[in-house]
């Protein structure tokens, strides 16, 4: 089969080289279809429904939002769970789906059970289903400012003004962005419309909330009366009726007394006002507004955000004199730098793969046919990609090893050159055409089958991460799906394409000359190589010790799980207590922010502190997420400053600013960490229950043992309390006696405090609300709120003595008023801050990380220690999750998973060289090939890690091919009737130089990726270090152990070649 | 037999050493968290720098004594002087001849202000102005006739008017008579001081109100009867050994604190608290005069104080 393919090839070989063309081709069309992106998404299918209820407290939101909707997404099919966060005035839930669910499909699921829930909620909710985006979403930031230098107007714009600019001008536009699903906006002001009524005024005219109310509501409406004909003309008849300017509000007539009409202005202010925000943003400490342009799934990031910044750039000619748009974050730089970077590898690798290959070869033209592999199975590999929809990132392409991908094709066209050179020398002639063809499939042939054994065998070993589900699922699947589409590639094109480029291109005079390089190489390998099978006992005792000894450096060796991707800059989560009013927060974030921007490598620092337009992140005021934006490099005062070093100034200044806890991470980072669940911890104790104060009983109790617990680090409990919270309970017999009713009182409680829409004032496109609120000195402080005077309703006829006291002509009787005081009671105390639910119940969790200790025993210790002395009360359960799951799980799955891929290498080596010993020989290759990886890692301090396992995988494979190649041969010499020693001495140095290129080629293809500080860089440093260091170890060991193994287990024993069944 | 021992062997130990790794590569990540927890939990002192106080602007204040001026604010209407406000009333029924004064006139006292023509005598009869004033009030006109059921002028004398304002039960006690109030006009110009000179000894059944009342000089007239105005009740000035500013006052667990500088600590002190006014408030436990406290952007130490419990969880 491979022979025909082969034999094929060559005799078509025009019809295989534009059919490799046409593929390339393809993949070039296909790079324009790839979506690209710096990380690999590792959000979940989610869909997220938020609901503003203003004035609501985390209690009520819980109770009569959060609770409906959540029941009602209850029983949704391929539903993994729901979780739900009620803060005050914000109800948000969040619908897991399993991974692979359409997004679309899940959402008009959920749309559909919202239907069914809105009956249930309170009037006046806004739901809305969160952007349908992920994690990778945020692509462009930009602020509005006010530009001080080019404004001819004295006064600066106002951040309402900025806010009205941005609303009205910049958002609608940006929406029609393609790619584009939504633009959110945090910062300044809404503008709005403020009627501030004078309770004692309202009281002299006996004017009541609701009928001030009710004139702003009937005296704000345009109503179209229908037409009439005249003349044959139809006249469309309109009675305008809005109001337009606070004159109009002024204006409008709420009731006559005594023929006067009493006005709006009589008894209230008309003001222009600012609302009662949620958030606020900043940049380099001073208030700003943030928009954020935000993409749909499954767009290209890059091409997006290009588009929104030409947008942005049109639409800025257009805006008010004194006002600019300002960018702060463009993913498209990062995505560029990603691309650079792998550009940058394709290239090196290539130039890199030519040089050696010819330095080796002697042969330009079959140097360059080799390193067209590259470039070829790179475009294979993008339209295997875009057909299975993976991104292209630094994760999924910086894994990518030319130098190892190439290996099959640089073997077989070794063989090919040498056999070539061999029948010239032979023949002392030109070949043939048809003597050249034969040639050229007999070298392919012979090597073809261990190359593409080899090949195979690197695909086996990464099958192991294919299995990893979750998060690290959806890191490292892509990252496996893309090499091995790489190998796939390389694989049919060293069986078509090489042949035929061979062929075709590698004519006239291939001599087998060798060069210095091969020359020198031989000079010190033969007696090394002679020394080595006299002393193999020797030899292989030391390969053995060195095999234990880096075994055991290994366990000493610190990992890390899940690398973190460089984004170039940084963000900072800095919290601060439950409770922190905006404006605090705002002032503490400010100083932040001006000592940030003494660092000299900061170029700009922003912020967004509670919660933006759209919750796409549910952030009580306490808490801000700041992005530091770090200058270009160059511009560095030391250009060679590490990141790390970089962000350790950031923590240490922000140490610097008190009343902050704070968490360092990038822009995108911490994106993920929103929208998955916030439980990073390695454990998480998860209590179930009704009541919060038991909850937070058992959770106190829960810590308390955990803590105790051998290895628990960083014990904490979810703040679940502590938002300070003034009640004013309504002392009803007080409010029966005045004949007041509950909602009389609330409604103007409510009106005082937060205010009451009353309507919209229309401007063109733009509205704006118009808000019903009490001046600001009747609701500033809790002791204005308790003087806050509550009518009473209109005097009865009374005949009470005591009515004697007031002079039944005093107009003071007719101002009945209570102050709030005297019919309810203020109280603060710490509220519930944030209510979580898990499907559908109440929890609290308890979070603790483990250090010097196993997971597995520390959580089976923990588990056992609280069934003992928790004492759960009825309908009250404890799950366990958390990291540990994910650890536990991928544990388990890969010892199962990767001795049956080890189980199933051994076994294609055993078919490929129908011998178990020298299966287990070549095997041998793989455990001594892995001691110069870690050599290398320990040697560079670089920790154990996914990409390092990566290389690992890698180095496996081509430690596998080699010794494939070599025993393959020996084996091949052995059967021609030469003895065990002669054919190993011989297979040996025949396969040197294939041996040595593929090992130059997959090492110092990586030397640029091992050096490397641009994007991407922390993928590729563990990978390629362990790779070179791997490659050189393996190569010495190959080159020198393996044919001292061989001696060593192989005699002269005449009938070797029938099969010896395995002995145990 | 031998070799094929060996060879199991070997293998045995390549495929141990590659699962070890790769266990071992699954491990839990260590990822560094020794960040300290350099403060107590509540209850213990917050250590800050004096560069980082001055970073976050907080004040510090001496405790010390002070006097307290608080006020009441309290709604009120103007109105007549009772005392000074004459309704006149014709003596004998008959029919208006002659109108001398209109509404808003003044009048002296004596001064003729109209004439009647007596149904009983038939002569005519002049009715004087009983205290000098303005008539505030005309219930006839001429020809009209004119009974001793029903007032015809009303003469106020303006010169002195009524505020009367409600006090609300819970601010009675802190009332007392003689104290003083700014009454403001409504007009912008600076406020009229006026004494308080009548507390009722009755209340409002409605409004479960007191009516207090202030005589107010009103000569040129500023404040016209019928008016609404706003008047503040300056209660008296108290003498307080130990006070703190209001901004310094933060709530932990419910127990009002005062953060107090020691060394380069703050520590949080309990303080009992008596009277208030609109910036300060008087300490009855819990400092000592000469105490250095933390008065403005206190909040900054409460927050440093318990920002080990601050996360964001989602």
């Amino acid at each position: 089969m491979i022979d025909r393919i082969l034999d094929f090839s060559i005799r078509q070989r025009w019809l295989v080289i534009i059919v490799a063309l046409a593929m390339g081709a393809l993949g070039a069309y296909n790079f324009t279809r790839l979506p690209i992106d710096a990380v690999p998404d590792i959000t979940d299918v989610q869909v997220q429904i938020n609901a503003t209820a203003q004035g609501f407290s985390p209690l009520e939101v819980e109770q009569r939002i959060t609770f409906p909707i959540e029941t009602g997404m209850g029983g949704l099919p391929k539903l993994k769970y729901t979780r739900s966060l009620s803060r005050y005035g914000l109800s948000q839930v969040t619908a897991v789906f399993d991974d692979g669910t359409d997004i679309y499909f899940a959402r008009t699921l959920v749309n559909e059970r919202l239907q069914q829930v809105k009956d249930r909620l309170p009037q006046g909710i806004e739901l809305a289903m969160s952007p349908i985006s992920t994690g990778l979403g945020e692509i462009y930031m930009y602020s509005v400012v006010a530009d001080e230098k080019n404004n001819k107007k004295k006064q600066a714009a106002t951040p309402t003004e900025l806010r009205t600019v941005h609303d009205w001008i910049i958002k609608p536009q940006l929406r029609t962005v393609p790619g584009v699903v939504e633009v959110n906006v945090i910062g300044g002001y809404e503008r709005q419309f403020h009627v501030l009524p004078n309770p004692t005024l309202l009281m002299a005219y006996r004017i009541s909330f609701r009928e001030v109310m009710t004139a702003l509501a009937a005296n704000n409406a345009n109503v179209g009366a229908g037409y009439i004909e005249r003349n044959g003309e139809q006249y469309l008849v309109r009675t305008p009726g809005q109001v337009l300017t606070i004159a109009d509000i002024q204006n409008i007539v709420i009731g006559t007394r005594k023929g006067i009409p009493v006005r709006v202005s009589d008894i209230a202010e008309v003001v222009e006002g600012k609302e009662l925000r949620t958030g606020a943003a900043l940049l380099n400490g001073e208030e700003t507004v943030l928009g954020t342009a935000m993409l749909l799934i499954g767009e290209n990031s890059r091409t997006v955000s290009q588009r929104v910044a030409a947008k942005l750039d049109e639409i800025s000619r257009s805006l008010p004199e004194g006002i600019v748009v300002q960018t702060l974050y463009d993913r498209s730089k990062l995505v560029e730098a990603t691309i650079a970077t792998v550009e940058r590898n394709l290239f090196e690798g290539a130039v890199l793969v030519i040089v050696i290959l010819f330095l080796i070869l002697g042969n330009f033209k079959a140097a360059f046919v080799t390193a067209l592999v590259i470039p070829l199975s790179m475009l294979f590999t993008i339209t295997g990609m875009v057909e299975n929809k993976v991104s292209a990132n630094l994760m999924s392409l910086g894994a990518i090893d030319f130098g190892i991908i190439i290996d099959g094709a640089v073997i077989i066209v070794e063989n090919c050159l040498r056999l070539l050179a061999h029948e010239q020398q032979r023949r002392g002639r030109l070949l043939t055409t048809e003597e050249r063809f034969s040639t050229i499939l007999a070298g392919a042939r012979e090597v073809i089958k261990p190359s593409l054994f080899g090949t195979l065998i690197i695909a086996i070993v990464y099958l192991p991460v294919l299995t990893l589900t979750g998060t690290e699922g959806k890191m490292f699947t892509p990252m496996a799906l893309t090499v091995l589409m790489a190998l796939l590639g390389a694989a049919i094109l060293s069986m078509t394409f090489i042949p035929a480029a061979i062929a075709l291109f590698v004519t006239g005079k291939v001599t087998e000359k060798e060069n210095w390089f091969m020359r020198g190489a031989r000079k010190y390998y033969i007696p090394l190589l002679d020394r080595s099978i006299a002393s193999r006992r020797i030899v292989v005792s030391l390969a053995l010790g060195l095999v234990l000894i880096s075994g055991l450096a290994a366990t000493r060796m610190g990992g890390e799980f899940i690398p973190s991707l460089d984004e170039g800059d940084v963000a900072l989560h800095a919290m601060r207590i439950p409770g922190t009013s905006l404006t605090q927060s705002a002032e503490m974030q400010q100083a932040l922010e001006k000592r940030l921007m003494a660092i000299p490598e900061v170029l700009t620092v922003f912020s967004r502190i509670g919660t933006a337009e759209i919750a796409t992140d549910v952030m009580p005021p306490s808490i801000s997420d700041t992005y530091v934006m770090l200058k270009p490099r160059k511009e560095w005062s030391n250009p060679r400053k590490s990141k790390a070093d970089i962000v350790l100034e950031i923590e240490k200044a922000s140490e610097e600013i008190p009343g902050s806890a704070y968490e360092l991470s990038q822009p995108i980072q911490m994106r993920f960490n929103e929208l998955n669940s916030g439980v990073r911890a390695d454990v998480a104790i998860k209590i179930f229950g009704d009541d919060l104060d038991v909850l937070l009983q058992i959770a106190t109790q829960v810590q308390g043992i955990i803590q105790k617990v051998t290895g628990a680090a960083d014990v904490k409990t979810e703040q679940v309390q502590g938002l300070p919270v003034l009640t004013v309970k309504l002392n009803r017999p007080a409010l029966s006696r005045l004949g007041l009713s509950v909602a009389d009182v609330q409604a103007i409680v409510e009106i005082a405090v937060g205010g009451k829409s009353a309507g919209t004032v229309f401007d063109g496109d733009r509205r704006f609300d118009l808000v019903v609120r009490l001046p600001e000195n009747l609701r500033s402080d809790i002791d204005a709120l308790r003087n806050l005077p509550i009518p009473l309703p209109a005097a009865e006829a009374q005949t009470n003595a005591v009515r004697a006291a007031w002079e039944s002509t005093s107009p003071l009787a007719q101002v009945r008023y209570v102050p709030l005081s005297s019919v309810a009671e203020l109280e603060t105390a710490p509220g519930p801050n944030q209510i979580s639910r898990e499907n559908g119940k109440r929890r609290v969790v308890v979070t603790a990380n483990v250090r010097g200790r196993d997971l597995g025993s520390f959580v089976t210790d923990a588990q056992a220690q609280i069934a003992q002395n928790v004492k759960l009360p009825a309908g009250y359960w404890i799950g366990w999750g958390g990291l540990f799951e994910q650890l536990v799980s991928a544990t388990k799955r890969l010892t199962i998973v990767v001795p049956i891929a080890l189980l199933l290498i051994f076994f294609l080596l055993y078919m490929s060289l129908k011998s178990v010993t020298d299966a287990a020989i070549v095997f041998s290759g793989v455990p001594l090939a892995l001691t110069g990886g870690i050599a290398a890692l320990l040697l560079r301090g670089i920790p154990l890690s996914i990409s390092a396992g990566i290389g690992f995988i890698a180095l496996s494979g081509v430690a596998v091919l080699n010794g494939l190649v070599i025993i393959a041969f020996i084996q091949k010499l052995r059967e021609d009737g030469k003895s065990v020693i002669e054919s190993v001495k011989e297979g040996a140095l025949t396969r040197l130089r294939p041996v040595l290129m593929t090992a130059l080629v997959a090492s110092l293809g990586f030397v640029p990726m091992a050096i490397a500080t641009g994007p991407g860089a922390e993928v590729q440093r563990p990978l390629a270090t362990v790779v070179i260091g791997g490659i050189i170890s393996s190569t010495i060991l190959t080159l020198l152990v393996l044919p001292a193994l061989y001696v060593l287990f192989r005699r002269d024993v005449p009938e070797n070649k029938t099969l010896k069944p395995a002995r145990r | 037999m031998n070799v094929s021992v060996r060879n199991a062997v070997l293998g045995v130990i390549g495929l141990i050493a590659i699962v070890l790794v790769a266990i071992y590569l699954m491990r839990p990540a260590n990822v560094a968290k020794t960040k300290a927890d350099a403060h107590d939990d509540h209850g213990g002192a917050v250590e800050l720098s004096d560069a980082k106080i001055a970073a976050t602007g907080i004040e510090l204040v001496k405790v010390a004594s002070g006097t307290l001026r608080d006020t009441l604010a309290l709604n009120g209407v103007v109105t007549p002087n009772q005392e000074m406000l004459v309704q006149v009333t014709p003596r004998f029924p008959g029919v208006v001849t002659e109108i001398r004064k209109r509404v808003g006139d003044r009048v002296e006292k004596g001064e003729v202000i109209a004439k009647i023509e007596s149904n009983q005598s038939l002569t005519v009869y002049e009715i004087k102005a009983a205290i000098s004033g303005t008539v505030i009030e005309r219930q006839v006109a001429l020809g009209e006739y004119a009974s001793e059921q029903k007032a015809a002028f009303t003469i106020a004398d303006l010169s002195s008017v009524w505020v009367d304002l409600a006090i609300s039960r819970r601010d009675l006690t802190r009332t007392k008579m003689g104290d003083v109030i700014l009454i403001e006009s409504g007009d912008g110009s600076s406020p009229i001081e006026a004494k308080l000179s009548y507390i009722s000894p009755v209340s409002n059944a409605d409004t479960q109100s007191v009516l207090a009342r202030a005589v107010v000089a009103n000569d040129p007239i500023r404040l016209r009867p019928g008016l609404f105005v706003t008047a503040r009740l300056v209660l008296q000035a108290k003498e307080a050994p130990l006070v703190v500013k209001l901004s310094a006052l933060q709530t932990i667990e419910n127990r009002t604190v005062v953060f107090v500088r020691n060394g380069n600590k703050f520590e949080p002190r309990d303080v009992e608290l008596g009277d208030r006014d609109a910036e300060h408030v008087e300490v009855l436990f819990g400092l000592v005069e000469g105490d250095i406290y933390a008065a403005k952007n206190s909040f900054v130490i409460k927050a440093e104080l318990a920002k080990g419990s601050a996360a964001h969880e989602h």
